[in-house]
């Protein structure tokens, strides 16, 4: 029977998997569906700690930590709700370790990449909508650079290296273009449609 | 949320092939949009920026490994299985145990229905063990009298109405005696199934009855455990082992007699107080050291040992005057506000050092900044503003829930405040030591118009 279990596992969607584990509290699930995303939480630990150590010391902890607490939430989207959980224990780590002041350069420094704090999936992102007649006319509203780069990366499937060399900007202006971009577009989505 | 293409998560090798520039373009932009889509590809990116390939890798390797034979362990429900089946294994025989004492009552009157019986067996035809029935629990009865209760008397004297019947027909008397025997002892029951069934010793009896008076008679047991002994001389004590203690506390300075204070018996739970004459009566355990402990309200406590307490010991107790001019009030813990919108919520954690209450993960200025941009009033209102004032609970993950709405226009701007909360920048959650307790906030959002 578990060996029926190792060969399906590889093939359940993390939805299934979360309900497997609930409903059977088999660990075997737990583990499979977390060293999906284990390499991501040891990135993001990476990005917060410096130090590989630390970093998997938190793999291992937010797993530990996990198994338990998962029964206790309601999880739409596992890789979001990992994402969170994973920043909030590297953040929570990092405050406890350092003095007020560390804590907020660093918060400071954050701010750049907080920027779309809850909204992961952007109208953009959603191919579907691509074609859509209102997104078409937000992205002519746009400034220059911004529209550029989201054409760019969007309709012409370029990487942000292309386009930085194509527009001549430096990289992480490509970035920072398409990411206030996709903010405009999104508020310009949103504004009730005007005739 | 709906892709085209179902979405995978880059692996390690997608990462640092990215890094190190070793695929080509096309496979760059694949990752650049999972980048945009999910964050959380974003952010490890940048981690793994500052770490070697090889490292991570191992590193990764090992977690994975370690996550897994964590798992490969007995799975969680077998254990579970057992501690059910032992669980109701104790709970079944537990179930059974308090079945056989609240039988063993009953048992025991039937066993003295079925003593008359068991002589006529032996030699005694059915015919005269009715007339004999009535004399033969008389006359063995009186014996063990001094130890039976007076319950299990009144066993007794239903024994002759009942035994009429029971002596009458053999076969089910004989049944009653083999299923009272069994349960005391199954195994001297089993050695005589096929012969004559012995009379029931004596010795069971009082065994049995004693055991009926300790399940029965909790009114006896109260009355034989050592307590506190009544003021009254003529009781004597009921164990040589103990030993009454009797004194008179009075107060140090005019002698007067001071009724109430707590006499007690240092590390116990033995204790009385002293009657409206200032006199105690305490039983103790004799062959201990013990401390005996005088206290009352604004007087010193008194501590001297049994030994010294010599009958009629006078207690002096003196004035504790050293409390009452010495209470200093301190102010600490103003309450705070640091922000027009905000109320923090005050209370002693505040003063603890490594407490931190929950705040907006961008900063209360980002926050309010969001507040005041989308904060709106609908364009058909007419008023100039509305205000709401919210109190939710931010978790341990810094997540909003549990919103009460404390004041508001009507439920239209109420759901609106709690939308705008829900679906706002995230928070941070407070925090008390290594903990991140859940935290109340509360808000006061104002909705103005666009003026945009």
């Amino acid at each position: 029977m578990f060996r029926l279990f190792s060969k399906d596992i590889k093939h359940y969607s993390d939805q299934e998997l979360l309900e497997a584990y609930r409903e059977k509290g088999d660990p075997h699930f737990w583990a499979e569906l977390y060293t999906r995303y284990s390499h991501l939480v040891y990135g993001v630990c990476m990005k917060y700690f410096k130090n590989p150590d630390d970093a998997s010391d938190a793999v291992m902890n937010i797993y530990e930590k996990l198994s338990q607490d998962i029964h206790r939430h309601q999880i739409m989207k596992f890789s979001t709700w990992l994402y969170v959980i994973t920043r909030n224990h590297c953040l929570m780590e990092l405050r406890s370790r350092k003095s007020q002041d560390r804590r907020h350069e660093m918060w400071q420094n954050e701010q750049e990449i907080f920027m779309e704090s809850q909204e992961f999936l952007h109208p953009v992102d959603e191919e579907d909508e691509l074609h859509t007649q209102q997104l078409k006319l937000c992205i002519e509203q746009l400034r220059a650079e911004q529209k550029s780069c989201i054409e760019l990366f969007y309709y012409q499937n370029k990487c942000y290296l292309e386009i930085a060399q194509h527009l001549k900007i430096e990289e992480k202006k490509v970035k920072s273009h398409l990411q206030n971009g996709k903010r405009n577009l999104k508020i310009c989505m949103e504004r009730p449609y005007e005739a | 949320m709906k892709h085209k293409k179902p979405y995978i998560i880059p692996t390690l090798k997608e990462i640092y092939d990215y890094i190190f520039r070793r695929k080509g373009n096309g496979s760059r932009h694949e990752l650049e949009r999972k980048m945009q889509q999910d964050p959380f590809v974003e952010e490890a990116m940048e981690g793994f920026r500052e770490v070697d390939e090889s490292r991570a890798k191992e590193d990764i390797a090992k977690l994975n490994e370690r996550i897994h034979s964590s798992s490969r362990r007995t799975p969680v429900y077998w254990y579970a299985g057992i501690a059910a089946t032992v669980a109701l294994l104790i709970i079944a025989s537990v179930g059974l145990f308090m079945l056989e004492q609240s039988q063993k009552s009953l048992r025991e009157s039937q066993l003295t229905i079925s003593e008359p019986s068991e002589p006529q067996e032996e030699n005694i035809t059915p015919d005269k063990s009715v007339s004999a029935a009535p004399e033969e629990p008389a006359a063995e009865t009186t014996e063990p009298a001094r130890s039976i209760t007076s319950l299990q008397k009144e066993s007794k004297t239903m024994a002759p109405t009942d035994s009429a019947p029971s002596a009458t027909d053999y076969e089910d008397s004989e049944e009653f005696i083999v299923a009272d025997y069994e349960i005391p002892d199954l195994a001297s029951f089993e050695e005589n199934t096929g012969s004559l069934i012995p009379p029931m010793p004596i010795n069971t009896e009082i065994a049995l009855a004693e055991e009926m008076q300790r399940t029965t008679g909790a009114a006896t047991i109260v009355a034989e455990t050592p307590m506190i002994v009544l003021p009254d001389p003529d009781i004597p004590s009921p164990e040589s082992t103990h030993q009454i203690l009797r004194g008179q506390v009075v107060d140090a300075i005019d002698h007067t007699p001071l009724p109430g204070v707590a006499i007690t018996v240092k590390g116990t739970s033995l204790g009385t107080i002293t009657n409206p004459d200032g006199r105690f009566e305490l039983e103790v355990p004799r062959d201990e050291e013990l401390t005996i402990l005088a206290s009352f309200i604004g007087m010193q406590t008194l501590e001297l040992d049994a030994a010294e307490l010599a009958q009629d010991n006078v207690l002096a107790l003196e004035y504790d005057m050293v409390g009452l001019s010495e209470v200093v009030v301190t102010g600490y813990g103003t309450s705070v506000r640091t922000g027009h919108e905000q109320d923090l919520h005050v209370d002693d954690r505040m003063n603890r050092r490594d407490y931190s209450p929950p705040t907006p993960r961008d900063g209360y200025p980002a926050y309010r900044q969001y507040l005041r941009e989308n904060a709106l009033l609908d364009e058909s209102d007419e008023r100039n503003r509305a205000v709401v004032v919210i109190r939710f609970t931010v978790n341990s993950y810094g997540t909003p829930d549990n919103f009460e709405i404390i004041r508001s226009p009507g439920v239209h701007y109420s759901k609106k405040a709690v939308d705008l909360i829900k679906n706002g920048p995230g928070w941070q959650p407070a925090q008390l030591g290594s903990n991140n307790p859940e935290e109340t906030v509360r808000f006061r959002i104002v909705f103005r118009k666009n003026t945009e």
